[in-house]
């Protein structure tokens, strides 16, 4: 959204100069007892707005066209980009007067032929799918926030800062999540098989609490299903003419599974417009094979409605004794309200015998209504 | 039961003691929601408006102020006035010239009111 500050510190002026007269005006008249009753009820009406609760409807639609060739085939899909797809949110939020809020986010995703299951011989529509995103109650107040319910794990999210402007809808430490079942050649492996960003639990049913700020820092923890446990920290801090934030996080599935890991992320945004962002991940392998790893770097370029970047990521032994690289370059406009246009080039390479280097050229628009 | 939980989350507890470290040294702020994992953008929908959504219950807190300010008291014309400039600063690209002649206008203020 472009926002033309010269004409707003002028609308701005304007209307304080139009009080400041209907100040002037009331003086003139002298303070009388009704002006002091007024004061009064204004003491007490703006408190009361504030207690008001609301309840909102929200979505978006992500859509996107790809040529996907993995060196053996070719075959143009109509897709809905899983890095942010489309989907439908209620929120609902109350004050209840005390300092404390109370609200719910109810969230589901809906796509059909998600990208996530796209291979380069899908031919026919393949896809159909609705998946539950979040059904959470939380309190906040001062203390920080309680949420219960399924929703962001405490770490989720914890490889992604970037300050790209590109992130998930061209790419993101995870492009699994975008392309994971596309084949390399005559091989049956998949992209989701040995590209991994290695991010944490995602979303899941828990109880998760969330610091207030603590100078510059933040901590989560939640548990969940089965003894599952995440505990992440974030900061943000303004640095040398831009901003820099982060965060590392850690997880155990515990009794719910064998995943164990710790992962981050970090990012700067200078005042230029450039930026960076490093990611890492780490997986606690079980039965004595390699840890599996991950490693990301992106750079970008922002200006104005223009974002552009590129990304660098190598996954080690997620399939034990291989490793995958993954490039993609991309491109997102936002010159239209509601509306973020985008292109880019993935391109995956792996170390297995017979593969082929897969290559996805894509171009589609998130409309939020 | 108690015991079982700690043993298992014994694995966190190197970045819990240095989160308990931090807090106990820094300055506690407000709450901010912490970023949410693949959000929904911010700013205005198709048909949702400035705001993104569509109020279907409750009472919206911009036109809650609308209305205030709009009910004729000096103080809610001067707080809205305040509120749509701050939800401006808010959707705002901190790093153009515009935005910094925008600092220099509150500066100014600033200064003035000192006077």
């Amino acid at each position: 959204m472009e926002i033309n500050i010269s004409q707003l510190v002028r609308s701005v002026w304007l209307q304080t100069i139009n009080i400041k007269r209907k100040i002037s005006m009331k003086m003139k008249h002298k303070l009388t007892r009704p002006f002091f009753i007024m004061a009064a009820t204004t003491a007490i009406i703006i408190p009361t707005a504030s207690q008001a609760g609301e309840l909102t409807i929200s979505g978006q639609v992500n859509r996107m066209v790809a040529s996907v060739d993995n060196g053996v085939n070719s075959e143009l899909q109509h897709l809905d980009n899983s890095g942010s797809g489309t989907r439908f949110r209620l929120k609902g939020e109350t004050d209840t007067g005390n300092g404390l809020k109370v609200g719910f986010y109810w969230e589901t995703q809906y796509q059909s032929n998600k990208s996530s299951a796209a291979d380069a011989t899908s031919v026919t529509d393949f896809n159909d799918e609705t998946q539950t995103r979040h059904r959470d109650l939380y309190i906040k107040g001062e203390f920080g926030k309680v949420s219960l319910g399924q929703g962001d794990g405490a770490a989720n999210g914890i490889t992604e800062t970037e300050f790209t402007g590109t992130t998930y809808l061209t790419g993101y430490a995870s492009p699994e999540d975008i392309w994971g079942g596309v084949t390399f050649g005559k091989t049956t492996t998949k992209v989701g098989a040995v590209i991994d960003g290695m991010d944490a639990l995602s979303r899941n049913d828990r109880l998760r609490y969330d610091s207030p700020k603590l100078g510059p820092v933040s901590i989560s923890l939640d548990t969940g299903q089965g003894g599952k446990t995440e505990a992440a920290v974030r900061f943000e801090t303004a640095i040398g003419g831009g901003k820099l934030k982060g965060g590392v996080g850690t997880w155990d599935q515990n009794d719910a599974g064998t995943g164990k890991g710790t992962s981050g992320s970090i990012a700067y945004l200078d005042e230029s417009g450039l930026n960076g962002a490093v990611s890492f991940g780490n997986l606690d392998a079980v039965g004595g094979l390699p840890d599996p790893s991950n490693t990301m770097v992106a750079l970008g370029y922002k200006t104005g409605p223009h974002s552009v970047s590129l990304r660098l990521g190598t996954t080690d032994d997620k399939t034990p004794g291989v490793s995958a690289d993954s490039t993609e370059i991309g491109y997102v406009n936002r010159s239209l309200k509601s509306a973020e246009l985008y292109a880019a080039y993935q391109v995956f390479e792996v170390d297995i015998a017979g593969s082929e280097d897969i290559g996805i050229v894509f171009a589609g628009a998130r409309v939020k209504f | 039961m108690i015991m079982n939980i700690i043993k298992k989350q014994w694995g966190l507890t190197p970045l819990l003691f240095l989160s308990l470290a931090l807090a106990s040294c820094a300055y506690v702020g407000p709450y901010v929601d912490p970023p949410e994992a693949d959000p929904m953008p911010e700013g205005p929908g198709l048909f949702t408006g400035e705001t993104g959504s569509i109020l279907i219950g409750g009472k919206n807190r911009a036109s809650s102020a609308r209305h205030d300010a709009e009910s004729g008291t000096l103080q809610a014309q001067e707080d809205f006035v305040e509120f749509e400039a701050y939800q401006r600063w808010k959707n705002v690209d901190r790093f153009t010239d515009e935005y910094k002649e925008f600092q220099q206008w509150f500066n100014y203020k600033e200064w003035k009111s000192q006077q």
